[in-house]
């Protein structure tokens, strides 16, 4: 059995000599998040469709908006919407999609897809339009961005995160570009 | 100056932050001297939405522009998201197969084989029999999607998948998301989003490293 631990040690040692410095660090550094914009969403009340299988399908129709950053702004195309699945653990799964128009007239697809949840009587009130505390939500999402801009190619070169959240007459998102 | 930070933030962090922060501020300046001028139908909408925001109930007909754009609206504090360490998994690879060009690019593909994993909560293996399909966009920007299972030591087999954007630039950062998708005794990583870093063992190892963080 000793014999057995000392071999696997020594595999193992070999094995981090083979990896080299890249390998097992305690801590290893997290990635940066820097603000790339926010977009304030004007919703209407939802549609819902229905009971499914994985939850009750409900689609939230975004009627504009505006969104704002370092160097970009403009406003939210009117038309967009969520198609929200509400699980029955409690989760709800978020499926945005809509469009961006900046101040210059260059138009940006997003789909921003995550998942929203929180405890159950956060959540019962917040479906029934108060105003509750978003540091007990968890609305986390991963954007994609599509757009013909040369100037805003950036948007489609790296990883964005974005985090969410839900007031009664609309949502605030904020997207970070990971770095 | 109402952003409050959360807990865990270093203060190199949080400097470069507020430059941030201080920029946007000054942009936001900028557009109320703009918005004051054209009435920005922009600025309108916003202050009714965060006053909505705020539980009061105002007639949309009596805001007026001049009293638009707070600065970064101080009713919806400026919460920054953290990462939070998970696991890191050494991902050993064969070499990939290429699958020629197709409508949309370049593509190959990539048979994972092996390889362990290991996190604060969390060890294992790395099941052989995924794979990563990869795509070469026409701006040269390198689309990677790795589907793969994953085994802890314990014995419950979690799927991930692994989207990452790969700039042409040699030496650049990868960075990826990535969907766990775990049964009921590691349910905890269903319930959040997940970003990862993605570097090469080359040429020590034909593997990679997948280090996963939790966006808190």
């Amino acid at each position: 059995m000793i014999k057995l631990k000392s071999i696997t040690l020594a595999l193992s040692l070999l094995s981090c000599f083979f990896i080299g410095s890249i390998q097992a660090q305690d801590n290893p550094q997290p990635p940066e998040l820097s603000f790339a914009f926010e977009v304030l969403v004007e919703v209407a009340d939802p549609t819902v469709v229905g009971l499914l299988p994985n939850g009750t399908r409900r689609i939230v129709d975004i009627l504009g908006g505006s969104f704002e950053g370092p160097g970009i702004q403009g406003r939210v195309v009117p038309g967009g919407a969520d198609w929200q699945i509400i699980r029955e653990d409690g989760f709800t799964d978020i499926d945005a999609r809509y469009t961006l128009e900046t101040d210059s007239g260059d138009l940006i697809y997003v789909s921003n897809v995550g998942i929203r949840h929180a405890p159950p009587d956060v959540i019962s009130r917040l479906n029934a339009g108060e105003v509750v505390d978003q540091s007990q939500i968890y609305f986390r999402a991963i954007p994609k961005f599509e757009t013909s801009a040369p100037e805003l190619e950036w948007l489609m070169k790296s990883i964005f995160v974005a985090t969410g959240e839900r007031y009664p007459n609309g949502v605030v998102i904020r997207f970070w570009r990971v770095h | 100056m109402v952003w409050s930070f959360a807990f865990g933030v270093s203060t190199k962090k949080q400097e470069e932050l507020q430059i941030q922060i201080d920029e946007l501020v000054i942009i936001k300046k900028e557009r109320t001297i703009m918005s004051d001028e054209k009435k920005s139908a922009l600025s309108f909408n916003r202050r009714d939405m965060l006053l909505g925001a705020a539980g009061l109930t105002l007639a949309a007909g009596a805001v007026k522009a001049q009293q638009v754009s707070p600065p970064l609206a101080p009713q919806i504090p400026f919460n920054y998201p953290e990462t939070e360490f998970v696991y890191e998994a050494i991902v050993d690879i064969e070499p990939g197969l290429d699958l020629g060009k197709g409508p949309l690019g370049q593509r190959a593909m990539v048979p994972i084989t092996g390889g362990t994993f290991e996190g604060p909560n969390i060890r294992g293996t790395v099941l052989a029999g995924g794979a990563d399909r990869q795509l070469v966009r026409e701006d040269g920007v390198r689309l990677l999607d790795a589907l793969y299972e994953l085994q802890t030591d314990d014995g419950v087999i979690f799927t991930v998948r692994n989207q990452v954007i790969s700039s042409p630039q040699p030496g650049q950062p990868r960075f990826s998301f990535i969907q766990i998708t775990a049964p009921e005794e590691y349910g905890w990583l269903n319930q959040s989003i997940h970003v990862g870093t993605l570097d090469s063992l080359r040429p020590e190892r034909e593997a990679v490293l997948v280090r996963v963080f939790r966006l808190v």
